[in-house]
């Protein structure tokens, strides 16, 4: 069931008006319990049983963690315990074949026979986030920043809570748990804000993301055909397709789950308007680059230490990061990348601040939007020819081929920069939120028939879901 | 007024405001984007008045008016009897019998100048090409307002021939295609992506060696490649099969084991509209049929009830034994070139008397 879906839409109306003629809070956390493991079952009921385990996991790692008195070894060991089951869950269902495919491509490179191996295993949906969040709570705990929860009910939502269940936000159980504790009452929530976010979302996702998505996949299922602005565009595209994919989704976990009284973390802060490539990581799928700076980044040591010890830290969690995205030697390169420019930024910020000197922010811009879009090529393209034929062509303009992608494409691009530079300075967020009711129900109304409009008629899966 | 009365009061108005807001912008938008579906067709509009010679005859109907009713002939035929007339094919393959009042009001629209005197119209089966597929389609959406949803319900509520549970899944998938005809779901969409990926609907095609809206499968299998000569193999391929085994059924004229009576209060409804369209424009509508479905409409019945003023039937396989000769057929539901000339040439004799009595000629 994705968002975007009328289905969902359904499911989401009877999930809002059973929640709020519920009286009392146990029965609402119960019914939304239920109707989260629904929405996970209605893609395949069998992984349940992963985010039943995971969660159970944790639940008695939490209690172990926080008894009193339990020596700071023991405490080590449950944790690794948390740590060692989610990770050993991530590490069988999705990178399985990769390590497996990997580890015969060096046997056989070595000269050595080595019989592929046979088992398939499923990717189940969204593995990679509720594992992330799970393991989160129990470090926590770890780290004393908050105390077990005794209501197993309670960890059970905050693993399975449908809005973000799939493809995040990476929500932290210290800033959830602690909302199930009291009774929202409807008067609390703000239905204007999260009705504009909602409507935002399902524009990026069905309006752009979707209707683009065609063009892109033609283009890198033969990049060598196409000729060099054709490149340009395709990447251009896909650039678009990967952000309005992926920030529309959370838009819409963030709206839906706001519908419902709770808070999640903001995930993206127009990263396409950064000065820098450290700029872009705070604004870019913000829940998982903090995750990793302080679950990993600082657990190594962060910026502690010598400079070559501090770059070391930034390159594993950027490779690691990358392969959090999918398990392919492209998103470990993908990572890979972000580490040398992420390090590279910091001498070259360095070297200029000895002198006293700034880049002009048009051209932080642009530079760092030109740099995304080059790693984009690696993250995107299906094979290492296809990834070479591109990063030429975009980096020298070279025209592989003479095939040709509509120029048409420019002015969508264009109008979409126009409109995303609008939505940044947001000149009229504060209007929205200050009209009358009924102005605001006539703008909601035209908004509602324009995207309606403007859907592609084939629904295709979230780019997200499978990593 | 109490406080909670204030609320509901205001949120009945916000309501009503939102929906009044979105039915206007998406009416208004919808429209705005032309269909990915009816390519064909809408390059036959933008012919049949593009024309410096202006057309005064239209054929209106599904496949079996665009294969089989050649204007060429129409024409020298009535010319032969001093009934000087310039007609126009615009036939589109799966049109069925709900659409024809949608594409009569799209055609009539246009002719502002009212040059459109004679409209034949030909029409399918009411319960055909009502697959899931279909009704899925941005094609189906665009005619499939309440009225035709209504139409559709009542027919399914008469055809006590399906189960209770089979005519109620009917009617719900009946309901999507209702709702993109009022929500214009996804028709900005379907456009864009055709602008920026040209080619991606089915509909691509192309008026290329067709006459006045003419082309017959002869000739379109003569040019035809790819996956459309493919499907035309498969039709011959079935319809050979068909005939030898004998299990090939020659329509409604030729069987009477079909009972299609539920559908008289529908039909007459239908009948009833399309002449209000065509007489409104000032123009006269004439039925014709040649059936190759048991499902077909029963337009004799219409034409005994009164409801139908011009109907010519070549369903009589005494008076017209070469539209029921099994050489002249391209495949199973069509004629080919030769049987297509056959039919247009009884056609356009059958239509001089009823010319004559309106004043078509001298």
């Amino acid at each position: 069931m994705i968002f975007t879906e009328f289905r969902f839409l359904a499911f989401f109306a009877v999930v809002l008006a059973v929640h709020w003629a519920l009286p009392r809070n146990r029965p609402r956390k119960l019914w939304l319990l239920l109707a989260s493991y629904a929405f996970y079952a209605a893609w395949d009921w069998r992984f349940l049983s992963l985010i039943l385990g995971s969660t159970v996991l944790d639940y008695f790692v939490g209690r172990k963690l926080d008894e009193e008195g339990r020596s700071d070894r023991a405490r080590k060991r449950w944790v690794s315990l948390s740590v060692v089951g989610n990770l050993g869950l991530l590490s069988a269902f999705k990178y399985f074949h990769f390590f497996a495919d990997s580890a015969l491509a060096l046997l056989q490179a070595l000269g050595f026979h080595a019989d592929p191996l046979t088992l398939r295993i499923i990717l189940p949906v969204g593995i990679s986030f509720y594992t992330f969040q799970t393991m989160s709570y129990s470090l926590d705990i770890y780290r004393r920043k908050m105390r077990a929860t005794h209501d197993i009910l309670d960890l059970a939502l905050f693993v399975g809570f449908f809005p973000q269940l799939v493809a995040g936000p990476i929500v932290r159980a210290r800033e959830f748990i602690p909302q199930l504790a009291r009774r929202r009452a409807l008067s609390d929530v703000r239905f204007r804000p999260y009705l504009l976010l909602f409507l935002a979302g399902f524009f990026k996702k069905a309006c752009v993301s979707d209707n683009i998505v065609g063009v892109v996949d033609r283009y890198f299922a033969d990049p060598s055909s196409y000729d060099a602005l054709s490149t340009w565009i395709a990447v251009l595209l896909y650039t678009i397709q990967i952000y309005c994919d992926f920030s529309g989704y959370s838009d819409i976990a963030i709206a839906t789950a706001g519908f419902l009284g709770y808070t999640l973390c903001e995930n993206f802060a127009f990263p396409y308007f950064s000065g820098s490539i450290q700029d872009l990581w705070r604004r870019w799928h913000i829940s998982l680059s903090s995750w990793l700076r302080d679950y990993l980044y600082i657990p190594l040591g962060g910026s502690k230490g010598g400079k070559l010890f501090r770059y070391r830290n930034l390159m594993l969690t950027m490779l690691l990061g990358g392969l959090w995205h999918g398990a392919a030697w492209r998103f470990v390169i993908w990572g890979g990348l972000h580490g040398v420019s992420l390090v590279f930024h910091r001498e070259f910020h360095e070297w200029m601040e000895r002198r006293g000197w700034r880049v002009p922010s048009p051209a932080g811009i642009a530079i760092t939007m030109w740099w995304f879009m080059l790693t984009l090529i690696c993250f995107r393209s299906e094979s290492w020819t296809n990834a070479y034929t591109t990063t030429r062509a975009y980096l020298l303009f070279e025209s592989p081929g003479a095939r040709s992608l509509p120029r048409e494409l420019l002015a969508v691009i264009v109008l979409l920069g126009v409109m995303h530079a609008i939505a940044y300075r947001a000149p009229f967020r504060g209007l929205l939120e200050r009209v009358p009711g009924p102005v605001f129900a006539m703008i909601v109304g035209l908004a509602t028939a324009v995207i309606l409009t403007f859907m592609a008629t084939d629904v295709t899966p979230f780019i997200y879901f499978q990593f | 007024m109490t406080e909670r009365r204030r609320v509901y009061a205001g949120f009945l108005a916000a309501t009503l405001l939102f929906f009044l807001f979105f039915f206007l912008t998406a009416r208004t938008i919808g429209d705005a984007f032309p269909s990915t579906d009816t390519t064909l067709f809408d390059q036959k509009l933008a012919e049949l008045f593009g024309s410096e010679d202006p057309y005064d005859v239209i054929f209106v109907g599904s496949s079996r008016v665009y294969r089989h009713v050649r204007p060429a002939t129409f024409d020298s035929v009535l010319a032969a009897h001093d009934i000087p007339v310039h007609s126009y094919n615009l036939g589109s393959p799966g049109t069925n019998a709900f659409e024809t009042p949608f594409q009569l009001r799209t055609i009539l629209k246009r002719d502002r100048e009212a040059r459109i005197r004679w409209v034949f119209v030909a029409l399918e089966g009411l319960e055909w090409n009502m697959e899931e597929m279909n009704l899925a389609s941005d094609r189906v959406s665009r005619y499939f307002d309440w009225r035709t949803f209504l139409r559709a319900a009542r027919l399914l509520g008469a055809n006590e021939t399906r189960a209770d549970e089979d005519r109620l899944a009917a009617l719900l998938d009946r309901v999507p295609p209702l709702f993109r005809n009022v929500t214009a779901y996804a028709r900005g969409g379907n456009w864009l992506r055709e602008q920026i990926e040209p080619g991606r609907s089915m509909a691509a095609s192309s008026l290329a060696r067709h006459e006045d809206g003419f082309l017959s499968l002869d000739t379109a299998y003569e040019y035809s490649e790819g996956a459309v000569r493919e499907d035309l193999d498969e039709r011959i391929e079935t319809y050979t099969r068909n005939r030898e085994k004998r299990a090939f059924r020659k329509g409604r004229g030729d069987t009477d084991s079909t009972d299609v009576s539920h559908q008289a209060p529908v039909l007459g409804d239908l009948v009833r509209e399309i002449e209000e369209i065509v007489r409104g424009h000032g123009a006269e509508g004439v039925f014709f049929e040649r059936n190759f479905n048991p499902g077909a409409p029963d337009l004799q019945a219409m034409k005994r009830a009164g409801r139908i003023r011009h109907l010519i039937s070549l369903e009589d396989a005494v008076r017209y034994p070469a539209l029921h000769d099994d050489r002249h057929r391209f495949d199973g539901g069509h004629f080919g070139a030769e049987g297509a000339e056959v039919l247009t040439r009884y056609l356009a004799e059958a239509f001089v008397p009823i010319a004559r009595g309106n004043g078509g000629g001298s």
